[in-house]
This record gives structure tokens, C-alpha cells and sequence, in this order.
């Protein structure tokens, strides 16, 4: 559905340019919901910007590129880096962050519906029949009727971002890519809008992007996981195999520290801090961190590589010598 | 709080303005060394000759008597109150006696009501529009030059702007005239095209004048919003600028500028005393111009409480008709 | 939304293009190139103005035939003056309402007086009235006879009826502002027959013409419709806003805020009071070209300016030199009284400007405290400082050096001036005071500055007059420490106290007098006084005249209209020598507070004795004699002033070499220049 062809993207600085993505390259196939995970400051959201072609000044392609391949109603589509805006809204669309006050607060909701319907297709059925359409689709959504007269101030935050996933879906996209759809919501609502997003899924057999720090979120509904570090992808899998069988040190410090219902051992966080990425280490970002760091590790960059089925990572110490590499 | 308890909230504030603004102007002139009267007897005597002294104090008298001027500071203000305040009865101006200082007021005050109005909504619209799109496409060098214009207007003072206007386009080029004549019976054909006339370089120095604020306040309104994150969504879901602009900017923007522009209309009535000097235009402005020069309490006094309706009344007005304009207030 | 913004932007155009279209109308400055007529002529090559001689001259104004004014008039036949000041009662027209404004059109050209004055020639004529008086022996009863073919502009005659219904207004009715002192002068009017009028004073009164006739500008004695009057429930309150003139122009419209008026002849126009006194008096019958009036007020000093140079007005009020050297070089058709050249202005006024010392406080109720003042002064640095050195000199007290008085006082007091000292009584030898020299040396001051100025006697004495005061700071400082003035350092004490000198100008009018102050001043401190300078506007300053709350003021108590100067002494309260005490208002009086027994007792004979009498003028020497002795008050120039006018559309104004009268627009004499103005298309 979606190929990553070595893409990177940095931003311009006074200080020089700040690479963001690192020489990235990888595939998102169609129904599936994919995970990437990450600490902050590693590059997701920039990756998620990046496929949606929401790359604007100072934040920069320097090479590569994303492509968007597709099919709708029959005819098959191709959207490259640079394109992809004509494909908005109609083929992929984009949950942002923070729903809050992304939602016009001196309009109603029955506005935003009908602003977001490209304007061939505003001619071929009246104001009416949309939102009659519209209303049917809340409903689906468990969306109370009245909503669509109401203000964005009017409804809370759980319904707004119910309201804000309905108007991304509406139109069956191929992709939705969703940024930190939970965060900033209590847990209770947390659960309702990941089930959700993963019934919309199911119904549509399309493929959803999602962003997220919160490791549980990816482990609740993701297919398929892929764990950034600094830049680059750490590891890249299918989610239950990656957190049952981490292969980079990173991602099983992560596992390592999320924590599990019925254990009660004490929990160790990662010690360091990700580098700064104005001024990154020689080899293996990672490395200042890692316990098992080498002077390879230091020297050169580890590719990133399908280490065995389904499965990416990008270290020195996978692949050749498999062993379980095991961590106090 | 309820909409009734809000209504009278305002209605109440609106009183206590007006009575405060109105005390202020009765006392003010009156702590003031100069003796309206005596005035008034030294400028006959200059005209006609001195008076002898028995004359003259029996027309001190008399003219104290007149202006009601001989009675208690508080029979004054309070025959100030009744008699000013709600009917606009001044007393007769004393540079124009007898006539009454709110005949002079009245008949000057539709020429600065309808010069100030058309000049504020045409500015107004204008600014607002240029400011929109300068704050909206900042990154467009369109936007950069139309907000250095503004910025570069802005400060100039407004008797620079007149003079310019009126030495360009009056002297020079001999388009408008260089003073205001108003000729005709009222509402002919030649009444209208000399007011028009008249009328032109005021409003277009008004006009310009106003242009800048409007600019400015509305390009830093527009900017901010379009920072916004629904203005970033609705580019997501691929709307196009131009809508953008109007359904998500625009309609953000304007409710600060509505709220603007009903407190500058209350403005309106003092009208611009520079701008009606430099082209002598018969309004309100020159008028208070002159009464302040000749020392004529009541036709100061009559202008200045007139001023002060107008604008507490406008915010007022403004006041009560914001909640329907803009839906977060409302439910406040 | 976009629907909206489209509607505003159409509607904008369509206000826009109204715009245009009106602007393209009525426009009588850009003229089509084949409508061009010069009518002007180039000025004369001798003579060279103000120095600037690398700039060519700019080309002559272009004016375009059949163009409208904005009030409806053709501008060939239209005659646009500016107005004095605005009236602040437009509509208002009765000359015998409290308030009426007059001088600003309103006067000129709707009123007739019994006698009118050509200023020029300091003589009245007879315009109501058909001669001057005949009185009996003692002067109390006086006949005047009334001219006959005269009509109000509604058609009714204009007798002796009119003459004697007005007089009786102002007796009997207590509103009238000059009831009182009519009350006080005449006991009895009557019209005697339809055109003769009978005229009892309570006392001898020698000078019936001047008192109830123009002498200045106007006079409260406006002849009234009685026809008309006796109708109006209390005509002293009505505004007799539809006026019946008697004047050979009637009002076609005013602005109600006072911003113009315009009058047009009349079509009966033979039969005005203006018309049989150009027959009459000046043997003119035809009709005036000007056949429209509209006399308006422009606004601030750059908008007369541009109004002047683009010829949309011929005359106006007053200007400042820089104001006429500013429109000279950019308009050749704009002239002063002395042409588009140097000094432009007229020192005719009949007011001359100087100081005021208060005889009502010490030390200046000493003159020679005032004495060592005037020798402190520079002249001719004051002189530059206030006009540029325009003006002829007007040194003595009360006597406004008009070219007139000139003549008939100065020249023969010349040799009793040059022989006039001051003795401080220090033991020392008198000090002389007369400086003959000015005009020369202001000559020369000029010709350094590129001016040409010529080298005959008559013309300087003219323009810089016969002489000034002497510049002796010596004298002066024994003249001070005589009066009781201590130095001690660099300070001055006065009875213990350190000495400051309180000077009053007025701020809003009468630039010249201001500038006379601030120059006075100037010359004080340089002379090494505390000088304290307000400049105050009018009715604040009118009022501390009156108090005395100054030491020296700007007012200029000075006249000269009438040749033997006793009306105007009377007037101007040189009979009193008592005054009340500072902070109380001085009437009647003088703004000096100045008089002696003698001086009284001069004043009041030559009331007593008629005009033509030789007396008088001794008298009258006699007074100017003492009081410049006294010199209770110093002249500096006289009257200076600048009423530009603009040959683009009319000519044959009054000026220098064609002195037929004083240049002022704003006085009643103005219907009489208007008739004689000679349109150029």
C-alpha cells in the first residue's frame, strides 16, 4: 500500500540541517494496522508528516521518497512524495494530535462534514442527502443524532475525537494515518476509541497508521509494530512476536520495563537519553546506551535487515550470531 | 447568567458612564480661570467701544441671568442634567448668542456622522480584507508589502496625511477643492455633487488613516488563527486556501473587528477635529474646535455630553449583540 | 462570504467612479489647451524682487473661459473675497441685533451709513446723506439733508424717514446695545420733511459726520428699512434673515455654518445707495463688472495660500511677509500694495503697533522709566525681527503715522523733535532722543539683503518713515538709575527686589503687535533684563488689559482717521486721568492709565471746536507735544498691512501707484474698490 523508499528529511536550522529521518526504507501492505512506536524526539510524527506529504518549510525531503499505490472503485492509483496532497481526504487521511481544538469552534459539525467533501463531489448530491448520509454513519459510530448541530465547545473530549475519526473515515479511505489518537484521554475512553478504530478497520479492510509512545496502545490493536530509535527504525515485526521476542537491545529494554498484571518486580527505565539530534554519534545511535555495545557498534552503522521471517532489526549482534542476548 | 440579568447588567453600567462622564464635563470648565462672561463683555467692548461702568455690570448681571449662571452650583448641575443630558437643551452659545448651543450642534452633526460612518465602515472593510490576506498568505511577498504599507501609514500623523492629500490632490492637480463648499438647496442635485465634492478628501484621509489600524489588528488576528490547529485540519482534509480563508479564518477574525468597529462608531460623533479643520468641513469636530477657543461653556459642554452618549450608547448597543454573533459568548 | 466581499468591492467601484465624475466637473484650474488665454502681464524688469534672480519666473496662471464657480456664478463675473473672520451667526443680517458679526461680508455690501471715508485721503462723503450738516451757532441743532433717487431693494424709497425711524430705534429701545449712549448724546431726532432730518444734542457737538458716520470700518449707525422694522415684533431681536438691502447687492445664499455668502447685484441696481454715490461722488455710471460677490472663508494659512495661488480667490485678509513672499514667487499675478516686490504691505492701517507701558505701577508710572526703555531698544534690530524691516516708523504716542499724518503732524514737529531731550537729573547732560537716520540705514539693511529699494527721498520716507528712536544704552542706564533701578551684578532690583519685566501679547490675532512685543523683549534681555513674556489668546488678554495685570502690553490705543484727531482722542479716553486700582476694570479710560490735568483739559476743548478750525491743530500739536514727552506709550511701526490680491480675473485694484483707497476688503468702503474693479476676460 504504502512503500518508504529511502527517505530522509531534515530540518533547516540556523545551526545547519537537523536529520530526522534516517535513510528510511519499508513497506505498509494493505489491511493491517501498523504501529510505530518510539520514545519522543525519535522521528514518528516526522515519519507520519512524511506520508502524508505534510513536509513544509523549515522540514525538508532530502532524499527518497514515500509512494501511495491503490486501488478505487477499480482504477488503480499512484501518489508519490510531492503528490499526495491530491489524494487527501479521498485516499489517506490524517488524525492529528491534541483533537481538541482541531475542530472549528465558531462552527458546527454539520460544517465541518460538508467542507470536507472535494467539491466535484459537492455537486453531485445536496447539502441534505450529505448530512442524511453523514447522520447514518454517526450513528454507526454510537454518535448521539443531535451532534451534528452542535459546537465543537459542546461535546466532550471522548466525542470529539469520536467526531474527528468520523469525519477522517466517512469518505473510506485506504489509509488513515491517526497521531497519538488516545493521548490526552482518561483510559476508559482510551479503550472505546482503540475499539473503535479497530472496528472501523475491519469494516473498511483498510490500513491504519498509528502513531503512538504509549507501548500498551500498540499492544492492544497494532498488526504490525515498528520501533524508532533516533532516527531510524530499531526493529520492525509482527507486534505480538516483537514483544514476546524482542531482538534489538532497545526495544527489549522497552518490553523489559513495561509492566505485566501478577509481577511485582521492581522496574528498570533505560538509562541515558536518546542523542541529540543536531549532533549524533558515529555509528550506532544507540550504542551510548546499549550494555552490549562493541566497538563496531561504535564505528558503523548497523543496517537494517530482515534478521529472520517478518522480521527487521537493525543491530550488530543479530543475524549472524543468534543468541539469545539476555539482559539482567 | 441569564440573559435578562446580563441585559441589565449593561444597561445599568451605560447609565453610570454617562452620568459620570457628564458630571466630569460640568465641573471641569467651571475650575477653569477664565470667565466665560467676562470674555464675552471684553469682545463686545473691543467691537464697540467701552460701556461705562454701571452699563456694564447690569449686563454682567443680565447675562448671568441668561445662562443661568448666577443660580447654586447645584441648581446648575441638576437643571445641567434635566434640561442637557435629556433633551439636549444646552442653553444658548455664548459666541453665537441667543441662538441655542444644540441647533449649531445638531445642524453640524449629520455632516460628521455621515463623513465619520462612511469613512470607518469603507476602512473598515478594506483594512480588513488586505489585513486578512497579509496575515493568512504571510509568506507571500504580496502580504509582506501590504503590511510594510500599513505599518508604514500607520504612524504618519493624520494633519500630515490631510496636508498631503489636500496639496496633492487640491492644489496640484486642481481635482478636489481645497476647502469645503457646500452649496444648494438641501438634497438637490448640486447640493449633493458639492457635498460629494467637499466631502472626498476628508474621507479619503480618514479613510487611509484608518486603513493601517485595520490592516495591522487584522493581519496579527489572521496570522495568529492560521496558526490554528483547525485551520491546519481543514488543510488536511484538502479545503482549499480560499476557503480556508473564509470559513475558518475569516469568520474567526472578524467578530474581534465587528467588536471594534461598534466601538469606533461611537468615536463617529466626535468627529475628527483635524481632518474637519485642514478642509473646513462643516461637522461637529471644527465646531468643538471653535467653542474652545471662544470659551462657549454650553456649546462645549453640549458637544463633549453628546460624545459621551454616543459612545456608551455604541459600546452598549455592542454589548447586547455579540452574544448572537458569536455562539461561545452566547452560552456564557 | 465570497458573494458578500464581491458585493462590497462592486459597490466601492461604483462610489469610485461617482467620485470621478464629479471631479471632472466644475473644475476651473486645468484648463484644455485650446481655451488658452493669457491675460497677464509680465512684471516690470527694473525693480528686481527678493534676490532670487537664478529661478525664471514661473509662467503666468492660464484661466479658462466660461468656467462656474462652486456657488453657481460664472468666475469672470464673480469677484471672490476672503471674509475677515467667520460670522458666527451666518443669517443673521439685522444690524441692530445684539452679536450680529459684522466685517465678514455682511457690512460691505448690504449697508448703507449716513457719511462714508475714504481712507487714502483721510476725507468722508456724504452717502445716505446728501451733504455734511448745517448746525447753529452752538452746535446743538443739526440739519441733515437726505439724497433723493435712492430705493431698498424691495422698491421702496429711501428717505429721511428711514434716517429718523433708525435713530429713534436705538433711543427708545433698551435692548439696543448703544441705547444708552445715544440717550446720553442726542436729545431729539425727527425727519423734518421726507429728505431732511433734524438732529438736538444735549451738548455742543461739532463732529455729527464723524460720530454717526464711517470713519474705520463701519459704523453702528446702519440706516434700517423702516417699512420693514415697524413690522418685526422687537426688531432689535429679530434676525432679519431675508434681508432688504439698500447697497446695490442683494444676498443670493449663505452657508448656515458661516463658511461663505454670496451676493448679487441687484436689477435695480441704478437705484441702490451705492450706485448715486459712484455717480455723484465719483462720476461713474456704469454698472460694476462684478455682478456676483462670494465672499468665503478658506481655513488654515495653507489652505489660503493654495486657494490664492490657484486663483480661486482675487483678495484676501492678511498675510505675513514669508506668506507673501511664498505666493509671489509662485503665482506673477499675486500683489501687495506695493506690487509682487518688497515690502508688499501698505503702513496705512491706521493702528499703529507698539508697547503699552502701565502707568498704574512702578516703576513704569515713571517716564523716565519708560523714557530709558524706548533708549534701550535697537530699532532697527527690532525692526527686522518683527517684519523684515517692512514698515514705516511710527514712533509717537496715540498718532498712528499713516502717510497722511505723515504730513500733516510729523514733518512740521520735526525740528522740536530733534531738538528733544531727557534729563535724568543726574547732574549729567540732557540726552537727546530723535534719530532721523532710520530710513536710510533700513535702506541699506534692505539693498545688503538684494533688495532694491530706490534712492529718492519721498519713496523712503514712505516706506521706512521720517524717523525713530535713539538707540543709547548709556542714556538708558542713567535714565533706570535715575527712576530708582539698582544693578547690582548682572541682576536688576527694583525697591529691593529683584526686577522682572511682565509683557502680555495677544497669541490668535494681530501678528504684527505679537511680533512687536517678542521683539521688544528680545531687546530687553540683550539689554540685560529678566523679561517674563505671555502670549495669551484674545479674551484673556483683553481682560488683563482692562484689569492692568501687566507691565508693558502689545494693544495699540492709535488712530488717525480723522485729520484733526479729536473724535478719536475722545474715543480713545485720553480726557481721564484717574484711574481705579489694578485688578479693577478701567473704564472709562485708557489701557495706560496714563493722563494728566493738561493733557484732559486739551482733549476735551477740541470736542468743542469744529473740524475745519485751525485751532484744533494747534491743540492737537500741543497734545502730541506733552504726551511725547510723557511718552506713556512707544510706536514701532505702523499699521503694517499684507492684503494680497490676484490680477488673474480682476484689476484696478487700489495699490501704491494707484492710491484711489485703503486696501481693505473688510471694511465698508470695499463696495466702492468692487465697483471700480476692471474684469481681465
Amino acid at each position: 500500500m504504502i512503500k518508504i523508499e529511502n527517505l530522509s528529511t531534515s530540518y533547516k536550522t540556523i545551526h545547519g540541517d537537523v536529520r530526522v529521518c534516517n535513510n528510511i526504507s519499508f513497506d505498509i501492505y494493505e489491511n493491517e494496522i501498523f504501529g510505530i512506536a518510539g520514545e519522543s524526539g525519535c522521528g514518528k510524527t516526522t515519519l507520519l508528516k512524511a506520508l502524508y506529504d505534510l513536509i513544509d518549510p523549515p522540514l525538508q525531503i532530502d532524499e527518497g521518497r514515500v509512494v501511495l499505490n491503490g486501488e478505487k472503485n477499480g482504477e488503480p492509483y499512484s501518489f508519490a512524495s510531492g503528490n499526495i496532497k491530491n489524494a487527501w481526504w479521498n485516499n489517506i487521511s490524517y488524525v492529528p494530535q491534541a483533537a481538541q481544538s482541531v475542530l472549528n469552534p465558531i462552527t458546527r459539525l454539520k460544517s465541518h462534514f460538508l467542507d470536507s467533501i472535494p467539491k466535484e463531489r459537492r455537486k453531485m448530491e445536496s447539502k441534505r442527502e450529505t448530512l442524511d448520509r453523514v447522520q447514518k454513519y454517526l450513528e454507526e459510530l454510537n454518535l448521539p443524532p443531535d451532534i451534528l448541530e452542535a459546537y465543537p465547545f459542546q461535546l466532550s473530549g471522548g466525542m470529539r475525537q469520536r467526531a474527528i475519526i468520523a469525519l477522517a473515515t466517512y469518505m473510506s479511505p485506504d489509509v488513515i494515518l491517526a497521531d497519538e489518537p488516545t493521548t490526552a484521554l482518561d483510559v476508559v475512553v482510551q479503550r472505546g476509541i482503540l475499539m473503535l478504530l479497530m472496528r472501523l478497520q475491519k469494516q473498511l479492510k483498510n490500513t491504519l497508521v498509528v502513531v503512538s509512545h504509549d507501548m500498551g496502545v500498540h499492544y492492544q490493536i497494532t498488526d504490525r509494530i515498528g520501533i524508532m530509535y533516533s532516527g531510524s527504525f530499531a526493529e520492525m515485526g509482527r507486534t505480538d512476536d516483537v514483544f514476546r521476542n524482542p531482538v534489538h537491545p532497545y526495544t527489549q529494554m522497552l518490553v523489559a520495563a513495561l509492566p505485566k498484571v501478577g509481577d511485582k518486580s521492581a522496574k528498570v527505565g533505560i538509562p541515558g537519553r536518546p542523542p541529540p539530534l543536531t549532533d549524533p554519534p558515529q555509528g550506532c545511535r544507540f550504542a551510548p546506551r546499549c550494555p552490549l555495545a562493541k566497538d563496531i557498534c561504535h564505528a558503523d552503522v548497523p543496517a537494517f535487515k530482515e534478521v529472520y521471517r517478518d522480521r527487521y532489526a537493525a543491530c550488530h549482534f543479530i543475524g549472524e550470531n543468534i543468541s539469545e542476548v539476555s539482559l539482567v | 447568567m441569564k440573559a435578562s440579568r446580563y441585559i441589565l447588567i449593561r444597561i445599568v453600567m451605560w447609565v453610570l458612564t454617562i452620568w459620570m462622564g457628564v458630571t466630569l464635563i460640568f465641573i471641569i470648565p467651571r475650575l477653569m480661570p477664565a470667565d466665560p462672561i467676562q470674555n464675552m463683555i471684553a469682545m463686545m467692548e473691543h467691537q464697540a467701544g467701552p460701556m461705562p461702568a454701571a452699563e456694564r455690570e447690569a449686563m454682567v448681571a443680565q447675562m448671568q441671568r441668561q445662562f443661568g449662571l448666577d443660580e447654586s452650583l447645584w441648581n446648575q448641575y441638576t437643571s445641567f442634567l434635566l434640561n442637557g443630558v435629556l433633551r439636549f437643551d444646552f442653553g444658548p452659545s455664548l459666541m453665537n448668542f441667543p441662538t441655542p448651543a444644540r441647533d449649531i450642534i445638531f445642524r453640524n452633526l449629520p455632516y460628521t456622522f455621515g463623513l465619520m460612518i462612511v469613512s470607518l465602515i469603507v476602512s473598515w472593510t478594506i483594512g480588513n480584507i488586505i489585513g486578512l490576506l497579509a496575515g493568512f498568505r504571510k509568506d507571500k511577498l504580496s502580504s509582506k508589502i501590504m503590511e510594510s504599507i500599513a505599518i508604514f501609514i500607520y504612524p504618519i500623523p493624520i494633519f500630515i496625511i490631510a496636508l498631503v492629500f489636500q496639496i496633492v490632490l487640491g492644489f496640484v492637480l486642481g481635482w478636489l477643492p481645497i476647502s469645503a463648499v457646500i452649496f444648494g438647496e438641501v438634497w438637490s442635485a448640486q447640493w449633493i455633487s458639492t457635498l460629494i465634492r467637499s466631502a472626498a478628501l476628508p474621507m479619503l484621509t480618514l479613510v487611509v488613516l484608518g486603513l493601517g489600524w485595520w490592516i495591522i489588528s487584522m493581519k496579527a488576528l489572521s496570522m495568529s488563527t492560521a496558526q490554528e490547529d483547525f485551520v491546519m485540519f481543514a488543510r488536511y482534509r484538502g479545503l482549499s486556501e480560499g476557503e480556508i480563508g473564509r470559513k475558518y479564518v475569516l469568520r474567526n477574525t472578524v467578530l474581534p473587528q465587528v467588536t471594534m468597529l461598534g466601538l469606533s462608531m461611537g468615536g463617529v460623533f466626535g468627529g475628527s477635529v483635524i481632518v474637519e479643520n485642514v478642509f473646513n468641513f462643516p461637522g461637529v469636530g471644527r465646531l468643538m474646535l471653535i467653542a474652545v477657543g471662544a470659551s462657549d461653556f454650553n456649546m462645549i459642554m453640549g458637544g463633549v455630553t453628546i460624545t459621551i452618549i454616543a459612545v456608551t450608547t455604541a459600546t452598549l448597543i455592542v454589548d447586547l449583540l455579540i452574544p448572537f454573533i458569536d455562539p461561545r459568548v452566547r452560552r456564557s | 462570504m465570497k458573494k458578500r466581499i464581491l458585493a462590497i468591492l462592486l459597490a466601492l467601484a461604483m462610489a469610485f467612479s461617482v467620485f470621478a465624475l464629479t471631479a471632472c466637473n466644475g473644475d476651473e484650474v486645468i484648463p484644455p489647451d485650446d481655451q488658452i488665454e493669457d491675460t497677464t502681464t509680465p512684471p516690470p524688469d527694473t525693480n528686481d524682487d527678493n534676490g532670487d534672480t537664478e529661478d525664471p519666473p514661473p509662467p503666468p496662471p492660464e484661466i479658462e473661459v466660461g468656467a462656474m464657480t462652486e456657488v453657481g456664478t460664472l468666475r469672470s463675473e464673480t469677484l471672490i473675497v476672503e471674509y475677515q473672520f467667520r460670522p458666527g451667526n451666518p443669517g443673521r443680517f439685522n444690524p441692530h441685533m445684539a452679536g450680529t458679526s459684522r466685517g465678514t461680508g455682511v457690512h460691505q455690501f448690504m449697508w448703507s451709513h449716513l457719511y462714508e471715508i475714504n481712507t487714502s485721503r483721510g476725507e468722508q462723503f456724504p452717502e445716505i446723506a446728501a451733504d455734511f450738516p448745517t448746525s447753529n451757532e452752538d452746535f446743538t441743532v443739526h440739519t441733515l439733508p437726505i439724497r433723493e433717487g435712492m430705493y431698498w431693494s424691495d422698491g421702496m424709497p429711501i428717505t429721511a424717514h428711514d434716517v429718523a425711524y433708525t435713530f429713534n430705534l436705538i433711543l427708545t429701545n433698551e435692548e439696543h446695545v448703544h441705547h444708552a449712549s445715544y440717550n446720553a448724546l442726542l436729545e431729539s431726532v425727527e425727519a423734518t420733511s421726507d429728505f431732511e432730518v433734524t438732529l438736538v444734542t444735549n451738548d455742543p457737538f461739532p463732529r455729527i459726520a464723524q460720530r454717526f458716520g464711517v470713519v474705520l470700518w463701519g459704523r453702528e449707525m446702519v440706516i434700517a428699512p423702516k417699512h420693514i422694522f415697524e413690522a418685526m415684533e422687537n426688531p432689535v431681536m429679530d434676525e432679519f434673515s431675508d434681508p432688504v438691502t439698500s447697497t446695490a447687492w442683494v444676498v443670493h445664499s449663505f452657508d448656515p455654518d458661516g463658511a461663505w455668502i454670496r451676493l448679487d447685484l441687484r436689477e435695480d441696481w441704478e437705484r441702490s445707495t451705492t450706485a448715486v454715490v459712484m455717480r455723484e461722488v465719483y462720476g461713474i455710471t456704469d454698472p460694476p463688472a462684478a455682478r456676483h460677490i462670494w465672499m468665503r472663508s478658506i481655513g488654515d494659512d495653507t489652505a489660503r495660500q493654495m486657494a490664492l495661488i490657484n486663483n480661486e480667490v482675487d483678495a484676501m485678509v492678511e498675510f505675513t511677509p514669508e506668506m507673501m513672499r511664498f505666493v509671489t514667487e509662485r503665482n506673477p499675478n499675486i500683489e501687495g500694495w506695493y506690487g509682487p516686490y518688497f515690502p508688499w504691505g501698505t503702513s496705512d492701517d491706521p493702528c499703529s503697533k507698539g508697547l503699552t507701558f502701565n502707568a498704574g505701577v512702578a516703576p513704569f508710572d515713571n517716564p523716565l522709566m519708560r523714557w530709558g526703555l524706548v533708549l534701550a531698544i535697537d530699532f532697527d534690530e527690532a525692526s527686522m525681527a518683527v517684519f523684515e524691516g517692512i514698515g514705516r516708523s511710527s514712533p509717537l504716542p496715540f498718532l498712528t503715522i499713516t502717510g497722511a499724518a505723515q504730513e500733516i503732524y510729523l514733518r512740521p514737529m520735526l525740528p522740536w523733535l530733534e531738538a528733544l531731550t531727557v534729563d535724568p537729573g543726574d547732574g549729567g547732560p540732557p540726552i537727546p532722543v530723535w534719530d532721523g537716520g532710520y530710513a536710510d540705514r533700513m535702506a541699506e539693511i534692505q539693498r545688503a539683503r538684494g533688495i532694491d529699494i530706490p534712492n529718492d527721498r519721498a519713496t523712503l520716507d514712505g516706506m521706512f518713515g521720517l524717523g525713530t528712536w535713539r538707540y543709547d544704552p548709556e542714556g538708558a542706564m542713567r535714565l533706570f538709575e535715575a527712576a530708582g533701578l539698582e544693578l547690582r551684578g548682572d541682576d536688576w532690583f527694583f525697591e529691593g527686589e529683584p526686577f522682572v519685566i511682565n509683557m502680555i501679547a495677544m497669541a490668535d490675532a494681530e501678528v504684527q503687535a505679537g511680533r512687536t512685543v517678542l521683539a521688544a523683549a528680545d531687546q530687553f534681555r540683550k539689554f540685560g533684563f529678566n523679561v517674563n513674556v505671555e502670549e495669551q489668546i484674545s479674551a484673556t488678554w483683553i481682560d488683563n488689559n482692562e484689569l492692568g495685570h501687566f507691565d508693558i502690553t502689545g494693544s495699540w490705543p492709535t488712530m488717525f482717521v480723522t485729520q484733526d484727531i479729536a473724535a478719536d482722542l475722545q474715543a480713545g479716553g485720553w480726557w481721564v486721568y484717574e484711574y481705579p486700582p489694578i485688578g479693577e476694570s478701567h473704564h472709562p479710560g485708557n489701557m495706560m492709565r496714563f493722563g494728566t490735568p493738561e493733557i484732559a483739559a486739551i482733549v476735551l476743548e477740541k470736542q468743542t471746536i469744529p473740524p475745519e478750525d485751525p485751532r484744533t491743530f494747534e491743540l492737537a500739536m500741543e497734545f502730541l507735544k506733552l504726551v511725547t514727552e510723557e511718552m506713556p506709550w512707544v510706536g514701532f511701526h505702523g499699521g503694517i498691512k499684507f492684503c494680497p490680491i490676484n490680477t488673474t480675473y480682476w484689476t484696478n485694484w487700489p495699490s501704491a501707484e494707484n492710491n484711489y483707497d485703503g486696501p481693505w476688503w473688510w471694511w465698508s468702503c470695499f463696495k466702492y474698490i468692487a465697483w471700480q474693479l476692471q474684469p481681465t476676460t
